[in-house]
């Protein structure tokens, strides 16, 4: 049995009439990285704020780290980075606005400076001097992702850290997301809607469709759950019928591996063109 | 909160655009020092003006653009509060801010009059010198409470530049009109609110009077201003 470091038990939210979350039930275990998959609008970003704290749950509860108390879910908010969109002061460079994360992180004064250097390095703006009001919407990502990062927090969340990210960005989110865990033993939760993207980096996905939790599924389990082979046969309803006969249930008929963008398609309906 | 407080600080006075405000005055004050000379009883029934309008003024403006609009703009609100700091001490800690803000104005402003006094080689008695002190520290609590104040329509509306027009406001019109309904009602409009309260313990310390009830009274009316913000930011939505 793992440990789980966030649990959430029926988390419902509404804003006034509608209803976003309708009891959400999802639980990360230390050393996940997991992908928290939706739609646009599906919740994942209220889920966050629930988590964080920046939005009142109106029914449920939120444990982080074994909290049992709200004095030690607070408590244990500060084992939690957190990039839910990069928020920094336009008119100071990315070194003193990670400065002014530390300073609220309570990361002493003595080792900020190795510290910011240290984030800076690993998202790879270390040569930027700029006010960043003058950043690139990549740039401002990697210095959100950066100040998530500062102090080394156990568990990491990150909300569509690839947005707005080209090709080789969202390539250097999955390494840096996957040496965050080797290298830094954080836990991970990221959220896309870039099924495939997801797909590569995290190894538990929790799929959210209409303000429920409809699934959660190991990298594992989706192997495990159908595998395919591409075979020719003379008759096809003969070897359907020997299959079912033979106790082998055919799920589907496809040439591939089936996906992450597959499965979600076929628990939420919809699906591409 | 510490934490917050000092990170606060630290970026607001990395911003340039903190010390226009200062700078003006400053500015004026060096014109001042050159142009006419002064003697104590002038000055001392200019300061009131000053005091009352000027000042709160220059106060206001830097604070409210620094500490509020531009942490609204930003969203950094959310590094705290995402950490655990519960958003009764993020107000507590905006309002600290405030404090040691306004307080490092206020003694700038003192500082100036004070080399004023010297270039034209103004010697004050011990009793004046009080004087001066005391019309400061009023003012001084009276522009935190106007500051206080203001804030709830920051929380109120998330807009800084709403809660800086409620202060400069107040600024210009609280006085006039709980002066008038007091002359009209006789009842203590004025009296008993932050202004008349400081204004009372400004009268009765250069009276050598009892003083300090009247300023825990003000502090009552800044804990009230408190209370309704933590009121309205605790059931805020952050959004994302
Ligand atoms: N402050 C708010 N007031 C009212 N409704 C809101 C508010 N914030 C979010 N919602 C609604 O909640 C639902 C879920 O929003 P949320 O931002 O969690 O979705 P999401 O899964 O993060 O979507 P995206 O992929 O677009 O980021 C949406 O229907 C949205 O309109
Ligand atoms: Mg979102």
């Amino acid at each position: 049995m793992s440990e789980a470091i966030i649990e959430l038990k029926d988390i419902k939210k509404q804003y006034g009439k509608h209803e976003v979350l309708k009891g959400v039930n999802m639980q990360i275990n230390r050393g996940d990285i997991y992908g928290l998959i939706g739609r646009n609008g599906a919740g994942k970003t209220t889920i966050f704020k629930m988590i964080l704290g920046l939005s009142e749950i109106t029914d449920g509860t939120v444990s982080i780290a074994g909290s049992r108390s709200r004095s030690e879910l607070y408590k244990n908010r500060s084992k939690v980075g957190f990039f839910v969109g990069s928020r920094f002061f336009n008119y100071l460079s990315a070194r003193e606005n990670l400065k002014y994360y530390a300073t609220v992180k309570g990361i002493p004064h003595r080792q900020m400076k190795a510290e910011i250097d240290r984030v800076l390095e690993i998202v790879g703006l270390q040569n930027v001097k700029k006010p960043f009001k003058t950043f690139s919407l990549g740039m401002g990502q990697r210095l959100g992702i950066a100040g998530a990062i500062l102090g080394n927090p156990e568990i990491l969340i990150l909300d569509e850290p690839t947005n707005g990210l080209d090709p080789q960005g969202i390539a250097d989110v999955r390494h840096m997301v996957q040496r965050f865990r080797e290298e830094f033993n954080m836990t991970v939760v990221v959220s896309s809607h870039i099924l495939g993207e997801l797909e590569n980096t995290a190894d538990r996905f929790g799929i959210i469709n209409e303000g429920v939790v409809v699934k959660e599924i190991t990298k594992a389990d989706l192997a495990e759950k159908e595998s395919a082979i591409e075979i020719a046969v003379d008759d096809l309803e003969k070897a359907r019928k020997l299959l079912t006969e033979g106790g082998v249930k055919i799920m589907r008929e496809v040439e591939e591996r089936s996906t992450l963008e597959d499965y979600y398609f076929k628990l939420v309906g919809g699906g591409k063109e | 909160m510490r934490r917050l407080i000092r990170a606060d600080l630290r970026r607001i006075l990395a911003k340039p655009g903190f010390y226009i405000c200062p700078l003006i005055s400053f500015a004026l004050f060096i014109y001042g020092l050159f142009s006419s000379s002064i003697e104590y009883d002038s000055y001392y029934s200019n300061l009131d003006i000053q005091l009352a309008y000027i000042y709160p003024f220059l106060v206001l403006l830097p604070i409210f653009t620094c500490v509020y609009g531009d942490e609204l703009r930003s969203g950094t609100m959310i590094t705290a509060i995402g950490r655990g700091l519960s958003r009764t001490k993020v107000i507590l800690a905006k309002f600290i801010d405030t404090v040691l803000l306004s307080l490092a104005f206020v003694l700038f402003f003192l500082l100036m009059d004070q080399i004023t006094f010297d270039r034209f080689s103004v010697v004050l008695t011990k009793v004046q010198i009080l004087r001066v002190f005391s019309a400061y520290a009023a003012a001084w609590l009276q522009i935190l409470g106007f500051c206080t104040f203001a804030a709830i329509f920051v929380y109120l509306t998330w807009n800084s530049s709403v809660g800086l027009v409620a202060g400069l406001i107040s600024i210009a019109f609280s006085k006039m009109i709980l002066d008038w309904l007091q002359n009209r009602t006789h009842l203590p409009f004025y009296d008993v609110t932050f202004l008349g309260q400081a204004d009372m313990a400004r009268r009765q310390f250069d009276a050598g009077n009892m003083w300090m009830h009247h300023v825990f009274f003000v502090l009552l009316w800044y804990a009230l201003f408190l209370t309704v913000s933590a009121l309205i930011f605790n059931r805020k939505e952050l959004d994302l």
